[in-house]
């Protein structure tokens, strides 16, 4: 069906300048709100019956526009609870719930900065985002007759020659082989109760989760000292619902905000001030000595 | 328990305690610089911004031309993308906060944005003022494997015009007749050339990320100066539109066209 604005026929895609020359309109197939009347959510009327009830359900339908069956809901929650909810305060992201809690500022200021802050490099969206990309392109690497022990030795040379680091310095990029290693300790914790309910719930046997696996044990081979964190497993287990590394990217945006939350809450009900509250004589100044500006 | 304190490592601060309370200072340094008894009354913001960056204070010709570059950015308008998120924060009665978060986190993008400059000093570190490197550096390199989403546009030129702007001729022309900048210089000598290869016109963020580097800021000091230096003007934006309310504020009542004919039932 041809839509029209006056006389004007709409194309499916528009040029900056086709745009810019129609300044008054936003042309989308989201959705749209029909004031008194409903919402429509991409195709769906969210006001009629069957009344959707599951947020996890609607958030994936709003990423992917698929719907999922009760299984693949349930895996994609597990994957947020038993991977990245941790009301933890010391782990960056949730420090910073708890810094707006201690100075007394407000949930939502909290919890959204907090969330950006998880765009990190050394933990949470970067390497998850980089680590859904990397199995899907070895996993086309692999199906093209490529050996999995030479990619993995590409990606660390190629690494090592671009100098730079995860942890420290200029620049700093996310891990050659993301999610194969984790910042402070060795074992992950999240990996057999995630791979268990999997298992339970009969999503455990994808080519993704396979091949996750498959690297940490090439790697081990390699005699190489990464090893597995739960990115690859999350990812992989994603990858296997016929979903991309961009959805998982989506996907994975408010993956932390039921660990966030409770670090606020936490800091907020104590005396301002208090978390972890640091002494002068505990900035360790490591600069030139005193001087006189110039008058 | 037993108690381990832990510190923070800088080479910008320094915090001696008061002799009564371990969290009170009694004098406070930057880069070796009394704050409050020797730069309060002899230094400007610009030049204190400068030495909070690069750890040493700027030279004359560098304050005038970093305190051009400020005023130039204080207020991209409200036109700009960063100052309308941060007027949606004031229109709807949202946190300071809130405001000057939407537009840092809209100011952060690759298309006028932080990310924009970052490419922009990334470039000139890499291409200097060399016309060969940069006609091999000028093509879009976005990557889709980081977080940050494919973008067509050309960092330092405008995608919606081949006609340099008159404000971007304006800040050439100024710089050119104030100041002696070899990188500014050979801007303005290879600006057709730049041009015409990439087909758009230079725009004011290509000569902001120019100015950047010719101030010895890298691409990431960069990026965050120029998240920070906008700041000022979605600030005031958002405050007047706070106090104007949202009835004199764009909605749109019949502007979304659902392209989409079926509804699923």
């Amino acid at each position: 069906m041809a839509l029209f604005i006056g006389s004007q026929q709409l194309k499916n895609k528009f040029s900056i300048k086709e745009q810019l020359n129609n300044e008054c309109y936003w042309f989308t197939n989201i959705g749209k709100w029909e004031p008194s009347q409903h919402i429509i959510y991409r195709k769906r009327n969210l006001h009629k019956p069957p009344y959707e009830t599951s947020w996890m359900s609607l958030l994936l339908y709003g990423i992917t526009a698929k719907q999922f069956n009760h299984r693949q809901i349930k895996l994609f929650e597990a994957i947020w609870t038993l991977s990245t909810s941790y009301p933890e305060p010391r782990i960056w992201n949730n420090r910073v719930a708890s810094l707006a809690g201690t100075a007394k500022s407000t949930g939502a200021l909290g919890v959204s900065a907090a969330t950006a802050t998880s765009e990190a490099i050394i933990y949470g969206l970067q390497p998850l985002y980089a680590c859904a990309s990397m199995l899907t392109d070895i996993n086309i690497a692999l199906h093209k007759g490529s050996l999995l022990r030479d990619l993995l030795s590409e990606r660390i040379l190629k690494n090592k020659q671009t100098n730079k680091r995860p942890s420290s310095g200029k620049n700093r990029s996310v891990a050659g082989i993301p999610g194969y290693g984790r910042p402070l300790i060795k074992k992950d914790e999240r990996i057999t109760p995630l791979l268990d309910l999997a298992h339970e719930l009969k999503l455990d046997k994808g080519e993704y989760t396979r091949l996750a696996i498959r690297i940490d044990q090439q790697l081990k081979d390699m005699d190489s000292a990464l090893s597995m964190n739960i990115a690859p497993i999350m990812a992989g287990l994603f990858l296997d619902q016929g979903l991309t590394s961009k959805d998982f990217y989506y996907f994975c945006i408010l993956c932390f905000s039921a660990g966030i939350m409770p670090c606020f809450i936490d800091a907020v009900e104590q005396p301002q001030g208090t978390f972890f509250p640091i002494q002068c004589k505990n900035i360790n100044y490591q600069g030139v000595p005193h001087r006189k500006w110039k008058k | 328990m037993k108690k381990k304190s832990e510190t923070i490592t800088t080479s910008i601060w320094q915090e001696v305690a008061s002799a009564d309370n371990p969290f009170v200072a009694q004098s406070i340094h930057v880069h070796g610089y009394n704050v409050f008894s020797d730069l309060l009354g002899n230094i400007s913001w610009v030049e204190y911004l400068y030495l909070l960056f690069k750890g040493e204070p700027p030279s004359a010709e560098q304050t005038k031309i970093f305190e051009l570059l400020t005023v130039a950015l204080a207020n991209p308008g409200p036109r700009d993308l960063s100052v309308r998120a941060a007027m949606n924060g004031g229109v709807g009665g949202s946190t300071a906060a809130a405001s000057l978060m939407s537009a840092l986190a809209v100011g952060a993008g690759q298309h006028l944005g932080g990310r924009e400059i970052f490419a922009i000093v990334l470039g000139w570190e890499k291409c200097g003022c060399n016309m060969s490197l940069w006609t091999q550096w000028l093509k879009n390199d976005s990557s889709d494997n980081t977080v940050w989403p494919k973008n067509d546009s050309i960092p330092g030129f405008d995608p919606i015009t081949k006609q340099c702007a008159p404000p971007v001729k304006q800040l050439l022309e100024q710089l050119s007749n104030r100041h002696n900048l070899a990188t500014i210089n050979w801007l303005i000598q290879h600006q057709a050339q730049l041009e015409q290869h990439v087909g758009y016109a230079l725009s004011l963020v290509g000569v902001f990320g120019t100015l950047f580097h010719a101030l010895n800021f890298d691409a990431e000091e960069a990026e965050m100066l120029y998240l920070l230096l906008r700041l000022p003007g979605a600030a005031a934006h958002s405050l007047e539109q706070k106090r104007l309310g949202w009835k004199t504020y764009p909605f749109w009542p019949d502007g979304i066209i659902y392209r989409e004919p079926t509804i699923e039932e």
